[in-house]
């Protein structure tokens, strides 16, 4: 954070590579999530091909046979959740961001922040590493239940499994430094007069992300390397035959797994939440309300998790107080949506990219949500557990959150990280398609898990039952092949405006946060030499008596003049 | 959507179907106001020459207490809604009733292996009969499930009663449950299990007593020569 290190020269390696400078460490968490989510999108192009025209070879890939099958549904879960939602939703917003938002020249940690970076970056490689060891990669589903997945005696498997929880404690170890990293940076560096009530949501939910995951994933941490002894081993930690117990592990993983939702869909929430008082020119109504709110979710967060074990052969006098606590966190997320319908309403609503995507979101999570209560119900999970509306279900949740949610926050913000805008109708046709194409794909779902079917077969062709919902599955999977597709109107968008979208200026959409007094593109340590001085809140928008319908939080650096 | 639902075999699914209607009614209101609403507003207060957002902060009691009234009414349709689904699971899964006859349920990779008792009521004798894949009831009669796995966790999942349980390694797990009419009906594992999980499939045979007790003598003479 030296006054004087956007003089100084860097060689490629420096400033491409082993980068200490956030916005570059937050570029490339992108820049990895868009690959792995390439990877990943492969996957469920193949598991839906599976699904809908069973035992027929899959174009660019081969018969997807059932201990195939297995393999790729678990590293779907894998990389979408670890390596395409952390660094896509939490590592880069987070990066970028929060020093940019609170007034600040970098993180508090610079170098601990690139081996952030490369922890993420080692997990991926051993993850994909894992497909050319012997045995194949882990085959036991993303949530990896031992016995199965906790000898090779019942999987097959040893190295992929090994590999499979390495690549997983680099990914924790990655996000609980980063995390650590964005809470020390935002107590500690906060610009003169950025009190805590004026903090922007964005730094606020990314800040509740990282404390959430920070405190969950601990014991799943103890729990990854145990099982890494029981394959490496025979420690038997979760083996019952050596007096180990696999309930242990489905405790452990859920009491992450639950809040890990969170993680994901709390900075969809706060970058949502920013973008929406841009564009309605009004402020968060009950910003206070909100961050209250969020408190009581995320404490909730933390004595749900049972609920993903009604059935596991846990006591069953325990489903009710879950099932209560389960369904009692509707409520501090139906205040939250209240208050963004509120924000709304008297609103001057810009219609415009990042806002119809931020709605986009908005609307499908909504869908998320409300499904969610069917599972939280205990009676009623008895018949849907492990069926496609779980499916359904967890795919409106963080579909939403990541793509939708992570899409609006990349269209708003491209033009600070690059200095030009993406092209609109580019952006129009990527969300049509999207929004048209997500919901052909998952709708369906629904039906059919309420018909039934149950989730993680390899070969739905050998069970008569499920013949009457081939037609659906098979559009869902036309629908899937066309999301997936719908993307490359994305990159393609990303690499054409990157060198040829207009040029965009500080403050394209006359936004009153910090972020938008920088250069676009900022340069190494943000802002000159003066640092920004912060004067009021981050949702001034339409005040009256004012002559402008925005006001910048900090009045001593001028927003348009300078440059360069 | 819920003309999905397969039929209901046994006394406690159309408890489980009505909770599932009664939650795809109140979620179905709920998502058509709310989707309804969202896209009013965004019509209504879209950006228009000569309009300006009014300044609303939400910061006071009065600005929000219609957010506390919504919420203290999802709080009663939500605490409703597990009272109401907590009985019914209380009735599948907590209270064991008294039941006709036990069958032992046994999972391991990949198949499903039942055992009736022999003439003594007991298990794990030479005398018990077993079934390999078919789990044979006679209609109208409670029974009682005693489940088991010998390597992984398995879940045996009967639609068509509503009835699912995982089926924990080295652990015996109580259920129970009864059918209202004869006929073959499937069972499948709800669990990925490895590389055969797909295959992990039974039925489930309901017959009249009289078929029943037919069956049972027939396998019995089959695996012990009929020499008890």
């Amino acid at each position: 954070m030296s006054q004087d290190a956007h003089e100084h020269k860097q060689s490629f390696i420096s400033h491409y590579i082993f980068s200490t400078d956030h916005k570059m460490i937050g570029k490339q968490f992108l820049l990895l999530s868009t690959i792995m989510a390439c990877l990943g999108g492969f996957m469920a192009y193949l598991i839906r091909w599976e699904v809908a025209f069973p035992n027929v070879p899959a174009p660019f890939f081969g018969l997807v046979s059932p201990d195939k099958f297995n393999a790729i549904i678990t590293l779907h879960g894998t990389i979408m959740i670890f390596f395409v939602g952390m660094p896509f939703l939490s590592a880069f917003p987070s990066n970028f961001f929060i020093p940019l938002m609170i007034g600040a020249r970098d993180m508090a940690f610079p170098k601990l922040n690139m081996a952030s970076f490369w922890l993420t970056f080692a997990g991926a490689v051993l993850l994909v590493a894992s497909f050319f060891v012997p045995g194949g990669p882990v085959a036991g589903g993303w949530v990896g239940y031992p016995p199965l997945s906790a000898s090779s005696e019942f999987a097959g498997v040893k190295w992929g499994a090994c590999l499979w929880l390495l690549a997983l404690a680099m990914a924790f170890f990655s996000s609980s430094l980063g995390g650590l990293n964005y809470l020390v940076t935002a107590i500690t560096l906060r610009a003169k007069g950025m009190t805590y009530s004026r903090i922007p949501m964005t730094v606020w939910f990314l800040l509740a992300s990282a404390v959430t995951f920070f405190f969950s994933v601990g014991p799943l941490i103890a729990g990854d390397f145990m099982l890494i002894m029981d394959n490496m081993f025979g420690t038997g930690f979760f083996l019952p035959a050596k007096g180990g117990e696999p309930m242990l592990w489905e405790h452990l993983f859920w009491f992450f797994g639950h809040p890990e939702v969170y993680v994901l869909f709390f900075p969809a929430l706060g970058m949502g939440l920013d973008i929406m008082a841009t564009f309605t020119r009004k402020p968060i109504f009950g910003y206070k309300l909100i961050l209250w709110s969020t408190v009581s979710a995320i404490l909730l967060s933390f004595i749900v998790w049972a609920h993903h074990m009604f059935l596991s052969g846990l006591n069953p006098i325990l489903a009710t107080p879950f099932s209560i606590t389960t369904i009692l966190i509707s409520i501090p997320f139906a205040i939250i949506i209240f208050c963004m319908l509120a924000t709304l309403r008297h609103g001057s609503i810009r219609l415009e990219v990042p806002m119809l995507w931020m709605l986009g979101f908005l609307a499908t999570f909504l869908v998320g949500g409300l499904t969610g209560i069917f599972l939280g119900s205990a009676s009623v999970d008895i018949y849907l557990h492990g069926t496609y509306f779980v499916v359904a279900h967890f795919h409106y949740t963080l579909f939403p959150s990541v793509f939708f949610g992570g899409f609006s926050a990349v269209y708003y913000w491209f033009p600070k990280m690059y200095g030009r805008k993406l092209n609109e109708k580019l952006g129009l046709l990527h969300l049509a398609l999207t929004f048209i194409f997500f919901n052909g794909t998952f709708w369906p779902l629904f039906r059919v898990g309420i018909g039934g079917m149950i989730r993680r077969i390899a070969d739905p062709s050998f069970y008569p039952q499920y013949h009457q919902f081939a037609n659906w599955n098979i559009f869902a999977t036309i629908c899937a092949i066309s999301l997936i597709a719908s993307q490359s109107v994305f990159l393609w968008n990303l690499v054409l405006s990157m060198n040829h979208g207009p040029k965009a200026g500080k403050n394209p959409y006359q936004s009153n946060t910090l972020e938008w007094l920088a250069d676009s593109p900022p340069p190494h340590g943000n802002w000159g030499p003066v640092l920004p001085v912060v004067t009021s809140g981050p949702y001034e928008y339409s005040k009256p008596g004012e002559s402008e319908d925005w006001h910048s939080q900090a009045s001593n650096i001028k927003g348009e003049t300078v440059h360069g | 959507m819920l003309d999905a639902l397969p039929l209901s075999l046994s006394s406690f699914a159309p408890d489980i179907d009505n909770m599932l209607k009664l939650i795809y009614y109140i979620t179905g209101f709920f998502f058509v106001v709310m989707e309804g609403y969202l896209v009013f507003l965004v019509v209504r207060y879209r950006q228009k020459k000569g309009t300006t957002a009014k300044y609303e902060t939400g910061d006071t009691w009065v600005q929000i207490q219609w957010i506390i009234v919504f919420s203290v009414i999802i709080l009663g349709i939500d605490l409703f809604l597990d009272f109401r689904g907590g009985k019914t699971w209380a009735d599948v899964k907590e209270d064991l009733p008294p039941c006709d006859i036990t069958v032992k349920v046994q999972a391991k990779q990949f198949d499903w292996t039942f055992f009736y008792p022999d003439k003594d009521g007991k298990f794990d004798t030479p005398a018990a009969i077993s079934s390999y894949r078919e789990l044979h009831v006679p209609v109208g009669k409670k029974i009682h499930i005693i489940m088991t796995s010998l390597d992984v966790i398995h879940d045996f999942f009967l639609p068509e009663v509503r009835l699912k349980q995982d089926v924990m390694p080295l652990r015996l797990i109580n259920g129970w449950f009864d059918t209202n009419q004869v006929g073959t009906f499937h069972l499948v594992c709800d669990e990925i299990c490895g590389f055969g999980h797909t295959r992990m499939t039974g039925v489930l045979q309901v017959d009249d007593q009289k078929t029943f007790d037919d069956w049972l003598a027939a396998k019995d003479k089959e695996e012990h020569g009929g020499a008890q």
